[in-house]
């Protein structure tokens, strides 16, 4: 695409251009018409003054009297009985002897001619002019006219190539302002100085630098929250490491491997959950629009935890989980639903009970997760799913993101996580809400 | 040396209670800055090993209603808050001592050792008393120029006495700096049976008898 500079500069060159060219077009007819009178007008008196001073009629023919050489005007005189010589110069040799009266043009021996003719009784006086000679007289007329505003040309270029600079000047401070910017300066570019053409652009910049801002402060604190949260897990290895160099005996350093296994498996943890919170962050570009089955996920999220619910004698309770199609994104729903599951036989107590359940229709369903366990206080309900938040009586080896991650990827699926009270088995319920949007409505 | 632990990450404290009880520490450990400020009214220690971020009460919050409660128990504070703003807040609030996590055990130790001999006013860390020396980081114990070998419930109550010369210690006092609250079966007379195996180490003159009071060591 060419620079707006250089379309103006090119556009207005153009229109000048083209615009001489019409004036000279113009001009031309003008003065053509101008000098087919002039010329006629002198055509007449050259005959009349012929008839009247010029060769009687018995002058033999041709007399060819040129009248002015430089319009190359000749004129000649001939009696009604006698017809020009077939030697006579041009024109008249082939001119007709009945020539009709008054102006006429003919082409004789290959030119046009002008003619005007006088007749009386007994005498003819024609008098003929090439007709180029109006032409080239007319060219030069209006060349000599117009000549000076061609010659002009070049500096009405210069004034439009200025004019176009300083129209442009303001594109051009906020173009230097912007190329000078620190890759870290986003602030606003000041709009009071910028003519309205520009201001829409300008708040347009502004608007998109005020979300890039915000973003990248969100990712800052994230990444100095994340890393500050790295240090515990690591000061934990780091002491454990230390315990197991210091055992002196066999049990004490089976017991301080377990530890340290554990701190690493912690820091595994975290570190997975740092990842999924990235890949499912609202920037990242993961399809959404997905419809698929809910029961298929939640089963297959279940199966994970089998192994763990049976080594705790969990008495798992499954409630219609036949085939119910929701939207959003099968894979992220399945880290949603294993981190409700997972949370629901985590914290339930050797023997007690998870039941896990999906109502409602076709992408509008409910999936419910109730457990036994201890349940979260109405107070805590909001702060367990903030960032890196672990409650007291967490499990060592949490994260503090599960939940974070789990209501990242319900925003995203226009799905809503709500926290309460199991009523009959005592613990939490977890439900997730699938709303659809209004362009996604489910199909009659 | 009887050390409280205040830190809410499980993993981090079971580490520390376990290396500082090798160092010969006794440790009590909690994970909470309100039961924090409860004890501190009730027991008494010899050093406290303060974590920041702690639910329900923050760290500061916690060592600042100490201090306003005028208890000068020597702070050592560990925190995962590193920059220097963080540091002078927290040395400001009354901590002893600030460090960062993550930190080498072994400079806990001797940061410990080293609160503790300020505070005691000794700029060696060795306790010198008549022919016997106690130092603390080595947990070397010389009588008259000859290596003894005492536990390490001797040692504590040794070091605990000769802290102070003068002062007279409780048997209750001298209960409380050996055990932490779930020691081992404590018995009524426990402190009575390491002050006399100690004395038979070295030597019936210098533990006093304060009758019906207590124990101390006399001023030389």
């Amino acid at each position: 695409m060419k620079s707006i500079r250089t379309r103006l500069l090119l556009g207005l060159l153009a229109s000048v251009v083209l615009v001489q060219v019409f004036i000279y077009l113009l001009i031309y007819a003008r003065i053509e018409d101008e000098i087919d009178d002039l010329f006629d007008s002198e055509l007449e008196r050259s005959a009349l003054s012929a008839k009247a001073n010029g060769p009687q009629a018995t002058t033999p023919l041709p007399e060819r009297r040129v009248e002015n050489p430089q319009q190359e005007m000749v004129v000649a005189a001939w009696s009604e009985a006698e017809t020009p010589a077939s030697d006579a110069p041009p024109p008249f040799a082939g001119i007709p002897r009945t020539i009709p009266a008054g102006f006429s043009k003919r082409m004789i021996h290959d030119r046009q001619w002008r003619l005007f003719t006088l007749a009386d009784s007994n005498k003819r006086v024609v008098a003929a002019q090439p007709a180029d000679i109006r032409n080239i007289a007319a060219r030069k007329i209006t060349l000599r006219a117009i000549g000076p505003s061609f010659a002009a040309l070049p500096l009405a270029a210069l004034m439009i190539w200025l004019a176009v600079f300083y129209g442009l000047q303001p594109l051009a401070r906020i173009t230097e302002d912007l190329r000078r910017r620190s890759h870290r300066d986003l602030s606003a570019i000041d709009v009071a100085e910028l003519p309205p053409d520009l201001l829409p652009v300008a708040l347009a910049l502004n608007e998109l630098m005020q979300r890039l801002s915000a973003t990248i402060s969100t990712q800052r604190t994230f990444i100095a929250d994340a890393a500050h949260e790295l240090l515990t897990p690591l000061t934990a290895l780091k002491l454990q490491a230390q315990m197991l160099a210091r055992s002196k005996s066999p049990v004490r350093e089976r017991e301080a491997m377990a530890e340290l296994q554990g701190g690493i498996l912690r820091t595994l943890e975290l570190a997975r959950g740092l990842l999924t919170l990235a890949r499912h962050d609202s920037e990242a570009d993961l399809p959404y629009g997905d419809t698929f089955d809910l029961s298929a996920t939640v089963r297959n999220s279940l199966a994970i935890h089998i192994p763990l619910t049976e080594e705790k004698h969990l008495h798992v309770e499954t409630c219609h989980l036949g085939e119910m199609l929701v939207r959003g994104n099968s894979e992220a729903v399945a880290i949603l639903s294993s981190t409700l599951i997972d949370n629901a036989v985590k914290y339930t107590t050797h023997g007690g009970k998870v039941r896990i359940g999906i109502y409602g229709q076709r992408l509008r369903a409910e999936l419910r997760i109730e457990d036994s366990g201890p349940g979260i206080p109405v107070e805590d309900r909001e702060r367990v799913f903030d960032r890196f938040y672990r409650r007291r009586d967490a499990l060592a080896s949490g994260s503090g993101l599960g939940l974070a991650i789990a209501k990242q990827i319900a925003a995203r699926c226009d799905a809503t996580i709500v926290l309460g009270e199991s009523l009959d088995l005592g613990g939490l319920k977890a439900s997730v809400y699938f709303m659809p949007n209004a362009d996604c409505a489910p199909e009659s | 040396m009887k050390v409280l632990l205040i830190e809410d990450d499980r993993m981090i404290g079971w580490s520390l209670r376990r290396g500082l009880v090798d160092e010969g520490f006794t440790v009590d450990w909690l994970d909470d800055g309100d039961a924090a400020v409860v004890i501190c009214a009730e027991q008494s220690y010899d050093v406290a090993i303060l974590d920041l971020g702690l639910p329900s009460r923050d760290g500061l919050k916690v060592l600042a209603e100490l201090r306003h409660q005028g208890n000068s128990l020597p702070v050592v504070i560990v925190t995962a808050r590193e920059t220097v703003p963080d540091r002078i807040k927290g040395l400001n609030a009354g901590a002893d001592d600030y460090l960062c996590k993550p930190f080498d055990f072994d400079e806990l130790v001797a940061r410990l050792h080293a609160v503790m001999r300020r505070r005691a006013g000794l700029a060696s860390a060795v306790l010198e008393y008549r022919d016997l020396s106690l130092n603390p980081t080595t947990r070397r114990v010389v009588h008259q120029g000859r290596q003894i070998v005492l536990s390490s419930k001797e040692f504590s109550l040794l070091e605990a006495l000769l802290q102070r010369p003068g002062t007279v210690l409780t048997r209750i006092q001298l209960r409380d700096k050996l055990y932490g609250w779930d020691g081992d079966d404590v018995g009524s007379n426990t402190v009575e049976v390491f002050i006399h195996s100690l004395r038979r180490k070295i030597g019936y003159d210098y533990i006093e008898n304060v009758r019906n009071v207590g124990y101390r060591i006399p001023v030389p």
